[in-house]
């Protein structure tokens, strides 16, 4: 199968028409690499929006349309899992305030159309926290089985209850109280994100687009897992492109200034540069200047990260990926815990991953209920 | 390896070589067609202890694999069970509906049923009597004209239901048993050669049957309202929530369309009588 240059993914992105010059053979590579990304049913509203999908060929056009369909029911599925929700909330009291995928969808933001998501993301104030929960367990909402590990990981550490699951509609629902783990130290104070609020036109709860986007980077370079990555910062570029006007950037430097996250939006302004070609703007370079990244920091944030992101799929050529990955994989636990209890969580971690190659995968997993 | 199903194409990226000659079986005769790769997929052995002890084999969608590994003896099967699904997971462009389809006289029937129904029993027997084959265990259905598409795949014959072909037709053509897999026994007979297969198209749908296979009963017909069958063809439709309107609307014209039947049978011939004579028009 033709292997493919990591920029025909961006170009075909940011500019549709690209793939008029496509052969077949480059349309499925592009196909199947863009379905793993999860971004086949994105690429179907970008080429609809400027008019070339009806020129695309009939094998494109199956796929990308397909995938749109299944993109369409879940957005149908946030909606109404966010009404019940906000229902259930509301009557006691608890306003929920939806978070990244749910977010872009219930506010409607172009970067929302054909977006897939794997749960829905809610916050909720830490005071709150025992209540909601409690209620979405009397509504049928089951906590997953988990390890002894993994539910001390989330009870103590993390900045979420293990993911509920709704048996009937096979939606996951993570319930959070923060945006980054508290044992890191490194847990924003929340009322930066949720004191002022935005509502969307079916009046729920969203932070607003600075805090949304502060959010989706948080989430991108704070964290050990890149396999969406290309799609998470696809999400940010096209927040900003829509967004990006000299108030939006002057409330993103300070939020990510009193946040202490300045050094992760410098890591993603170059990793939006790279990948996306994106242009920043001159005087938030300047704004910037006097928190320039070091040395170290740079080559993180052009070597590490941006191969990190870019897809990681055999059919994409690059040299570095691996051991890029790698790296980003160790920094992002690296940032997440004290280091004792990092060392405790990479051997427990190493432990089950040794296992697994030797005996098969599958042999931790809890009794099924 | 390319694994072309007619509808679907798939290419098989590694695989234990002991699959090859069952594979080609079933599927060589499918020319290597110039078109593009619908899915890629393989089948792997993930762990190092495990090669040698109870090996395992892990089905993967491209670099991702969708459900846990099974035992290595089990491989053809997971690899048939793995394409549906993928097939299932993806495509929403039709109303896939799990149900055999079988032809005659350009018009088919479907067999929406559940496992242990006898239904792949049924189906092999009707493909080597005379019926054409379009599908053991998808109803590939079209939401504009709301005919169904066959597709190149043989028919997963389980436990008992293999000896019983095996003896009332030794001509036919099946892979090796997979023994103790999670539906039991199971081979695949080749229900259709693929020069006989280019040669198809999409036709109506002229009957819905809910067959169940009971030993004790003789053929016992009952017409089913079109409520029943309604609420049968949705709950048999994989993908019927995510399609939504467009799936509702589907199922509702086929069932006016369609003759709509519940069978309780033990005899296969006297059920394809009833089929091609009060069935099909």
């Amino acid at each position: 199968m033709k292997k493919l240059q990591h920029h025909l993914i961006s170009a075909v992105l940011l500019d549709p028409k690209k793939g008029l010059n496509f052969d077949l053979d480059t349309w499925q590579s592009v196909i199947l690499v863009l379905r793993e990304e999860k971004l086949l049913a994105t690429l179907y509203h970008l080429a609809l929006d400027v008019a070339v999908f009806e020129q695309y060929p009939e094998f494109a056009q199956r796929h990308l349309f397909s995938a749109s369909i299944y993109a369409r029911r879940q957005s149908k599925q946030i909606f109404y899992e966010a009404l019940l929700l906000q229902e259930l909330l509301g009557k006691n009291g608890i306003t929920p305030i939806f978070l990244k995928g749910a977010n872009y969808t219930l506010r409607g933001s172009k970067n929302s159309q054909g977006r897939i998501c794997s749960d829905i993301d809610v916050l909720v104030k830490v005071e709150d926290l025992d209540n909601c929960e409690s209620l979405l367990l009397s509504q049928n909402w089951k906590s997953e089985k988990l390890t002894q590990y993994d539910e001390r990981y989330y009870r103590k550490w993390a900045h979420e209850i293990p993911p509920l699951i709704h048996p009937f509609r096979g939606t996951v629902l993570d319930v959070h109280h923060n945006l980054y783990l508290p044992i890191s130290g490194r847990s924003p104070k929340i009322e930066l994100f949720i004191n002022e609020l935005e509502f969307t036109d079916d009046n729920f709860a969203v932070l607003k687009i600075p805090q949304t986007v502060m959010h989706s980077i948080i989430h991108l370079f704070m964290n050990e897992n890149f396999s969406s990555g290309m799609r998470d910062l696809f999400d940010i570029y096209r927040l900003i492109k829509v967004h990006g006007d000299e108030s939006f950037w002057n409330e993103l430097i300070v939020l990510a200034r009193q946040s202490n996250f300045l050094v992760e939006l410098q890591y993603c302004l170059r990793a939006l540069e790279i990948i996306f070609s994106f242009e920043v703007p001159e005087y938030v370079s300047i704004a910037l200047n006097e928190n320039q990244l070091s040395w170290t920091q740079r080559i993180w944030a052009k070597h590490i990260f941006v191969n990190a992101i870019l897809p990681q799929h055999p059919l994409i050529s690059l040299s570095r990926q691996p051991f890029a990955s790698s790296l980003a994989y160790f920094r992002g636990h690296w940032v997440k815990m004290p280091k004792t209890v990092l060392i405790k969580h990479f051997i427990v971690k190493m432990y089950n991953q040794l296992l697994d190659q030797v005996l098969g995968k599958h042999q931790l997993d809890p009794k099924q209920l | 390896m390319i694994v072309n199903t007619g509808l679907y194409n798939f290419s098989l990226d590694s695989f234990p070589s002991k699959l090859s000659p069952i594979i080609s079986n079933v599927y060589a005769d499918a020319a290597e067609q110039d078109r593009p790769i619908d899915f890629a997929i393989s089948l792997r052995r993930d762990s190092l202890v495990r090669r040698f002890l109870k090996p395992q084999i892990t089905f993967y969608s491209d670099i991702h694999a969708p459900f846990k590994p099974l035992p290595l003896s089990q491989a053809y099967a997971l690899l048939e069970w793995g394409m549906n699904w993928c097939i299932a997971a993806h495509d929403f462009s039709r109303l896939i509906v799990h149900a055999a389809v079988l032809v005659k006289n350009n018009q088919a029937i479907i067999f929406p049923a559940s496992p242990g129904s006898g239904k792949s029993t049924l189906t092999a027997y009707l493909s080597l009597n005379g019926w054409t084959l379009y599908s053991d265990e998808m109803a590939i259905i079209d939401l504009d004209n709301q005919k169904v598409s066959p597709l190149y795949r043989p028919v997963c014959l389980k436990n008992d239901s293999i000896s019983i072909i095996k003896t009332l037709h030794p001509e036919a053509q099946m892979t090796p048993v997979c023994k103790d897999t999670q539906k039991g026994d199971v081979s695949h007979l080749k229900g259709i050669d693929w020069q006989n297969y280019t040669k198809l198209e999409p036709v109506d749908i002229v009957g819905i049957v809910f067959p169940k296979y009971k030993k004790e009963m003789d053929l016992t017909i009952y017409t089913c309202n079109q409520l029943q069958a309604f609420e049968a063809m949705s709950k048999h439709a994989f993908n019927y929530t995510v399609l939504g309107q467009e799936a509702f609307n589907v199922v509702g014209k086929l069932i006016q369309k369609a003759s709509l039947f519940e069978v309780e049978y033990n005899s296969l011939p006297e059920l394809a009588e009833f089929l091609a004579e009060d069935v099909i028009r």
